[in-house]
């Protein structure tokens, strides 16, 4: 059950709003598309169901057939949309199985399929209300079982954890990760919400503006992010960057700020480094320390900077200082001596898992 | 079905064609009219409904608004726009302004009784006019106004505000509290809230309460035939009179022409602002 | 809400004149005319009571029995097509159509019209020497016959036609206004699903659409009593009395016929027909929305 996008391209009158897309999902994946509103992801999607016609350019195959001009009934797939969509004058029952009865399905079949679907999601005793009479995630479980009764190649779900609050989202998301498991199905999952990509994929697809901007595993789009976008879009708090140039000292490459000397010859350049450039240092917030505990000394380098805020966030605290012209977050542990606003401190910057970018092409380096 | 908007089908040819076919039946009584209109009596004789004229003929109009028959005088139906006007002015003025007081009273200010008023005026709105044919007839002799253009306006005043009321009443209730309480925190009093804060807020339902009355009012024929001062009817009884009266030979072109003239002050408001008429028609069912 | 003295006084005073309107030109009418209906008024009201006289006379009248027959035939026909056209329209013009307003404007505007207007316009096309009839003939049809004008027992067809054609533009905006207010995301589910056009406006789309339903039939019924311009202007209750409808007889009997008791029995017995219809339709609709 792949799913395989091929050099797709989509404008609405004149304006790009999907340029060149090319995506390959396995069976069992589950794909998060991730980005910022007006990225384009929700039309993916669209095209992928088959609810936008493919007229730019490009195609998508399902289990290696082609399915781009066909309408979505006949793609084999589901959908959970944002709001659920559930029809509002039938039972929960009747939601679930309305689809199959219309495609002629043998009653004794649905009703087999049913009691799986409502056992796997835990419904059974919401069968007979309306959707009006559910909460949010109830609805939400009985959308999924209206897609899961398809028995689809592919699940498509559209943000469905947008309109739920925080407490639920966190029981949702552990929910879906085990459906996913239990049924090994694969997935593709739109979101703007960079927690749940993480937390929920095994493949990201970083979008936007229409163009993807990288495509791997949490991982690997956590710590080696392609361009800057993706570096600041992913985690949170947001990657420090760090604006210099690549100096040469004593056969040692370092990236040079002001006064300060950033080690970086461990880093893995793509291509040697040229010296002079001007680059960005994206280090995250985790690797600025308070004290310098037991960091390499070739990978790090310390700093004085005044501190200009300080967020209390229970484990940790989220310190925001200001280094030359620019701002610096850092995440300490919580502990009795905590940074005081106004006060000159010294921190400890850990190069090791450091990104570089260009500073013209963003593009890490 | 919505989407996808396919460009070409055979389902989209039979949804224009239905639409057209509809079309054609909505159309065809105005541009019959229209057509008669223009034709001398002859050739309405020797053509038929689809017909443009084969030559233009102005004498129906001009004698419909001249000197059609309308009982006894002979006047077309120009004194009896004027008579028209001359009560659905006033009458809407009336009406809506205190129809808007009356929302305003309402909602801003609760106290016993609102309710039940409110209900009362709702059964008023639906029960029809028949029942109160008698009464009014007793009420305006009574006033000494029977048959006279005073008892219409104030008949369509007294009928209009249940409808205004209702209209301004359901749109007040969505506006905001908030405002009305930062109001009152800053010392404005009751008329000073309604007319710089609350009335500024209402253009549209405005509008939509005084196309209603007004097209209400023109369009009314039972309290314009029952209640009309001889010779200044308002327009839709004279109308009728035209047409319907037995004595002579039918003269088509000048009942099609007296017909649309007639027709045209509600047509003309509808085409222009036929968005607050829509509205007008669409809230007034909402609260149902 | 903000409770102050002076503005809850002010507020009563407003609302006096009103309530002056609906305690007597409202309510105050008709429980006279009810009263009426129990005496023997002829001309001028009088205050000699009759008990229900006035009543076993009324259906002991051959007009009044087809006028107020008429009054079914008329208010389900009329019901039954504005809800079937206007229902339909709004469908159509729900498919994404270009010329939208133009079409939209073009099935409402007879609604701007009044009904003394649409009966005339209507009473021309009918007319058999020089309506459609003749026009049928022009074409070749020689057969072809449409003299309901002159039909007793299809003059009240006539008014049907002429009041579908006034009255289904607004069922129409409204249904269009339902049609548009639903969830978009329920069309996307319904087309992957794959759930065929018809049975979805039949199972999803048209169930939702019941609280306009009833707006629009309680409208469709008001217009039904008030049916008086309407069918002075097409058909003077003609021929005869073949077409006659309670609002005219009242009227006739009220004013023509000098008989106030009697027609005003025959208002009461409208008015409770109608209530006896709405009020458990009324009642059910709301309490399912509970």
């Amino acid at each position: 059950m792949s799913l395989t996008v091929k050099e797709l391209s989509k404008q609405f009158d004149t304006i790009p709003v999907l340029q060149n897309i090319n995506l390959e999902i396995r069976q069992g994946e589950f794909l998060v598309l991730l980005g910022p509103s007006g990225c384009g992801k929700s039309t993916l999607l669209n095209c992928v169901t088959g609810l936008e016609a493919i007229e730019d350019g490009g195609s998508i195959l399902i289990n290696g057939q082609e399915v781009t001009d066909k309408a979505p009934k006949d793609r084999n797939i589901a959908m959970v949309f944002q709001s659920y969509a559930l029809y509002p004058t039938m039972t929960v029952r009747k939601n679930i199985t309305f689809g199959l009865q219309c495609r002629k399905v043998p009653k004794a079949q649905i009703e087999q399929i049913l009691r799986k679907v409502v056992e796997l999601l835990q419904i059974s005793d919401l069968l007979d209300r309306k959707p009006a009479a559910l909460s949010g995630g109830q609805r939400q479980r009985v959308a999924i079982a209206r897609a899961l009764v398809h028995e689809p190649d592919v699940f498509l779900l559209d943000e469905p954890m947008s309109n739920l609050d925080a407490k639920l989202r966190v029981e949702m998301r552990v929910e879906l990760k085990n459906l996913h498991r239990r049924l090994n199905a694969t997935i593709v999952f739109v979101t703007h919400d960079q927690v749940e990509a993480m937390t929920l994929a095994t493949k990201i697809a970083v979008l936007n503006k229409g163009v993807l901007q990288q495509v791997g595993n949490p991982d690997e789009v956590y710590r080696t992010p392609t361009n800057r976008f993706v570096a600041e879009f992913i985690g949170s708090p947001s990657m420090n960057f760090i604006s210099g140039k690549l100096d040469l000292s004593d056969g040692k490459v370092f990236v040079q700020s002001g006064n300060t000397c950033f080690p970086v010859s461990h880093y893995p350049f793509r291509d040697p480094p040229i010296i002079g450039r001007p680059v960005y240092l994206g280090v995250r917030p985790e690797n600025v320390h308070a004290t310098p505990g037991d960091l390499d000394q070739d990978t790090s380098m310390d700093m004085d900077v005044r501190v200009t805020n300080v967020e209390n966030l229970g484990p940790d605290v989220s310190v925001l200082c200001k280094f030359q012209d620019s701002q610096l977050i850092g995440r300490f542990l919580n502990t009795s001596e905590k940074p005081v606003y106004g006060k000159q401190i010294r921190i400890w910057m850990d190069c090791a898992d450091c990104s570089i970018f260009c500073q013209f092409t963003e593009e890490r380096l | 079905m919505r989407p996808p908007v396919t460009p070409f089908s055979w389902e989209r040819v039979a949804i224009y064609f239905c639409l057209s076919a509809f079309l054609l039946f909505f159309i065809s009584p105005l541009y019959v009219m229209l057509m008669t209109s223009f034709k001398s009596l002859d050739e309405i004789r020797e053509s038929n409904l689809l017909l443009p004229p084969q030559s233009w003929f102005f004498g129906g109009w001009t004698k419909a608004w001249d000197h059609a028959c309308v009982g006894l005088s002979c006047n077309g139906v120009k004194p009896h726009f004027m008579a028209t006007f001359a009560i659905t002015i006033p009458g809407l003025i009336l009406s809506v302004l205190v129809g808007a007081f009356n929302g305003y009273a309402l909602t801003q200010w609760k106290f016993r009784g609102s309710d039940l008023l409110l209900g009362g005026l709702l059964m008023g709105c639906f029960m029809p006019f028949q029942l109160y044919l008698i009464p009014i007839a007793i009420t305006l002799r009574e006033l000494g106004i029977f048959g006279t253009s005073f008892g219409l306006i104030l008949l369509h005043t007294v009928y209009g505000v249940p409808l205004t009321t209702l209209l301004f009443r359901n749109y007040f209730v969505t506006l905001p509290p908030e405002l009305m309480k930062a109001a009152v925190i800053d010392g404005a009093g009751f008329f000073r809230i309604f007319f710089y804060v609350i009335l500024p807020m209402s253009p549209s339902i405005i509008m939509v309460a005084v196309i209603l009355i007004f097209t209400g009012i023109y369009n009314d024929f039972i309290f314009a035939l029952t209640f009309g001062e001889v010779g200044k009817q308002p327009v839709m009884a004279a109308l009728n009179n035209i047409v319907n009266s037995t004595y002579g030979v039918k003269e088509h072109n000048v009942n099609m022409a007296a017909t649309l003239l007639t027709a045209m002050p509600t047509l003309f408001i509808y085409l222009v602002a036929g968005k607050f008429f829509i509205r007008g028609l669409t809230s007034g069912a909402v609260k149902g | 809400m903000i409770q102050s003295r002076s503005h809850v006084l002010t507020s009563q005073l407003i609302l006096v004149p009103t309530l002056i309107i609906v305690v007597y030109f409202l309510w105050g009418f008709t429980l006279y005319t009810g009263y009426l209906s129990f005496t023997d008024s002829k001309f001028l009201p009088s205050h000699n009571w009759v008990g229900f006289k006035q009543y076993e006379l009324l259906w002991s009248n051959h007009r009044w029995k087809i006028a107020y027959g008429n009054m079914f035939i008329f208010g389900g026909l009329y019901l039954f097509f504005c809800v079937l056209v206007g229902g339909l329209l709004a469908i159509l013009l729900d498919q994404h159509i270009r010329l939208e307003n133009f079409f939209r404007s073009s099935f409402l505007y007879p609604m701007s019209l009044s009904l003394v207007v649409t009966g005339l316009a209507w009473q021309w096309i009918l007319n058999p020497t020089l309506g459609f009839q003749k026009l049928a003939h022009d074409l070749g049809f020689h057969e072809f016959s449409l003299n309901w004008l002159g039909s007793s027992s299809y003059a009240i067809y006539a008014i049907v036609l002429a009041a579908v054609w006034h009255g289904s533009g607004l069922i129409m905006v409204l249904f269009l206004a339902g049609l548009r207010a639903i969830d978009e995301d329920i069309w996307k589910s319904i087309h992957v699903e794959g759930i065929p056009p018809w049975q979805a406006y039949l199972f999803i789309i048209l169930p939702q659409l019941r609280s306009i339903l009833l707006a629009a039939i309680l409208l469709l019924m008001f217009n039904v009593i008030r049916s008086f311009d309407i069918v002075v202007a097409l058909t003077s209750g003609g021929p005869g009395f073949a077409s006659d409808v309670p609002a005219k007889f009242i009227y006739d009997y009220f004013f023509a016929r000098s008989n106030i008791a009697r027609g005003a029995a025959a208002a009461v017995c409208t008015v409770m027909t109608v209530l006896v219809i709405i009020l458990p339709y009324l009642y059910y609709e709301l309490r399912k929305e509970k």
